[in-house]
């Protein structure tokens, strides 16, 4: 047991140094403005460690034209590397770096002691299994008004950005609301922003489809106890799966035999098999 | 195959570790802006840097770089003494001009403004973009574009200067003190006082008034009736227009609105707010108001 909880806390460690590198960066860039800014972060803005913008900028890219205002090239180096690991594992930005959704991890322990039984389900399921492809027309609305603004339009409703930024006179009224509602909700939902609304959780979902390695329940020595749904941030139903294909798995491994199944070897990041070998076993 | 927690830690972090230091190695890296502008895209200056693009974090140094204008010169038609004029920057204008240049506004703008002219290219300004007498000396002999020679004179901020190839423009009333050059340098003193007053017999340029020609009233006219935020836009204006009071405060970035005789762009300076971003903000709301 004491295992356990020592291995959750990797995660928690890799959470709070991306936490705290993005925080550092964003008021170094505060502080560059006046000159007092540490010398080698100097140049670094939030706009450009987002990988987001690179996804914000993609037809910016595709057509050759200049990138939108405030992005870099930088943030394209991110998206890749995002990519990359959402091909290999899915959405691991989702579930070890992205501060905005560990801030929702941390409200959201608070709203575990404040409810410990209705947490993370007070929202109906067959509203939330609608709400779950709401991040996706925020995808399209947002790259559609970039690309034709060439500004990043969605900054006056980030709460990433506005996280990062409450004290700079860039922020909006509009950003700064979202972020308190984000924050408010995490105290009743898991990772509110995640599931119904961020649109790079959205593009990397996708790669859940058919990234390389993901989580696979062994049926034959799960004893169907149900521990592995309930660790679930993003509440897939792990214990009647197989394969979790789901669009909102955050590889955050909760589920896994190294932390909240008591089974060894039976909920495990492993590596898909093609279904003719599936089939063969 | 499986990967457990701790390897996944290590590639996480290894993933961001080695991709950005090679992105680093091949000058991929990059966390700023190149300071490249954009490029005309068609007609007689295709493919050329284009003047338009320039943007408030440019230094003169950029713009030395990306369109030839020495920042020498940029220094001194802006009258900025007090550093290296390489450093400063398309945006320090609005902080240096503010509530000395009357109805027209000196800042970004007027940078973009003063480059197209000064390498031939036309360029349409805003409506309330302003040059100091000393930029328009400056561009005296220089081979402007015949649209461009035309705005630059009804542009000017404080006195009008002996000018050569710009007085070409025949619908533009001489001044008074038009036969006044203004021998400004770079080494000239207090930039604080300097940038209108800078000019000798220099007229204080107040609204409606100095020799900003009729021209660039009208200019202002037609600003307020399209809902143009500009530098003499108040807080009771954008009221008129029909912004509510949380508009304003969230283009504000939260603080409350002045009083409705304010002038925005004096609540930004006093508030340490870049003005052309709520302006921008401003802008975008008032567009976006259903026509009168």
């Amino acid at each position: 047991m004491r295992k356990t909880k020592a291995i959750r806390w990797v995660r928690r460690g890799v959470q709070v140094f991306f936490f705290a590198l993005v925080a550092l960066i964003s008021v170094n860039h505060t502080l560059a403005e006046s000159g007092k800014a540490i010398p080698w972060l100097a140049g670094a803005s939030l706009h450009s460690i987002c990988p987001f913008g690179g996804v914000e900028s993609i037809w910016s890219a595709i057509t050759g034209a200049p990138l939108v205002k405030k992005v870099h090239e930088s943030t394209f180096v991110l998206l890749w590397i995002a990519l990359g690991l959402s091909l290999i594992a899915g959405p691991v930005v989702c579930g070890w770096v992205c501060p905005l959704g560990s801030l929702q991890e941390w409200v959201g322990a608070l709203g575990r002691k404040l409810f410990p039984k209705r947490y993370n389900k007070f929202v109906p399921p067959r509203l939330d299994k609608v709400l779950r492809y709401l991040r996706y027309a925020v995808l399209a609305i947002v790259v559609y008004a970039t690309s034709r603004a060439g500004t990043l339009v969605f900054e006056s409703w980030d709460p990433y950005f506005a996280l990062f930024n409450f004290w700079s006179p860039e922020i909006t009224l509009s950003a700064l609301a979202v972020l308190a509602l984000v924050l408010v909700l995490a105290l009743f939902v898991e990772r509110p922003f995640c599931k119904y609304a961020c649109p790079f959780g959205a593009v990397q979902g996708v790669f859940n489809l058919f990234r390389i390695f993901g989580i696979r329940r062994n049926a034959p020595t799960c004893i169907n106890c149900k521990a592995c749904d309930k660790a679930c941030p993003m509440n897939i139903e792990v214990s009647t799966a197989g394969r979790v294909r789901d669009h909102q798995c955050i590889t955050c491994l909760e589920c896994t035999s190294e932390a909240a199944c008591p089974v060894a070897a039976t909920v495990d990041l492993a590596a898909f098999e093609k279904p003719a070998a599936a089939a063969a076993n | 195959m499986k990967i457990k927690i701790i390897p996944l830690a290590v590639v996480t972090l290894a993933a961001f570790t080695f991709g950005i230091a090679g992105a680093s190695a091949l000058g991929y890296w990059i966390t700023e802006s190149k300071k490249e502008p954009a490029k005309v895209a068609s007609g007689e200056f295709a493919g050329q840097a284009d003047p338009a693009d320039i943007r408030g974090s440019y230094s003169f140094g950029d713009v030395e770089k990306a369109f030839g204008v020495p920042a020498a010169v940029l220094a001194d038609a802006f009258g900025f003494t007090d550093r290296p004029a390489a450093e400063v920057k398309a945006k320090d204008l609005e902080t240096l001009y503010a509530g000395k240049t009357g109805a027209l506004e000196v800042g970004t703008d007027a940078v973009r403004l003063f480059t197209a002219a000064w390498i031939g290219m036309p360029y349409e300004p805003e409506a309330d973009t302003g040059l100091p007498a000393r930029a328009v000396e400056l561009l005296e002999g220089r081979a402007l574009h015949p649209a461009t020679a035309a705005l630059v004179r009804s542009r000017i901020v404080g006195a009008l200067p002996a000018i050569g190839t710009l007085s070409a423009a025949p619908s533009q009333p001489a001044s008074p003190t038009a036969s006044a050059p203004a021998p400004s340098t770079p080494a000239a003193p207090a930039p604080a006082a300097a940038p209108v007053s800078a000019a000798p017999a220099a007229t204080p340029s107040a609204p409606g008034s100095g020799t900003a020609p009729a021209a660039t009233d009208t200019h202002i006219a037609e600003a307020a009736a399209a809902r143009e935020v500009k530098g003499s836009t108040t807080f009771g204006d954008l009221s008129t227009w029909g912004l509510s009071r949380a508009q304003i405060k969230e283009a504000l970035g939260g603080r409350d609105p002045g009083a409705a005789t304010e002038k925005v762009r004096d609540f930004c300076i006093a508030a340490g707010v870049e003005f052309s971003t709520v302006k921008a903000k401003l802008q975008e709301m008032a567009s976006a108001l259903p026509k009168p």
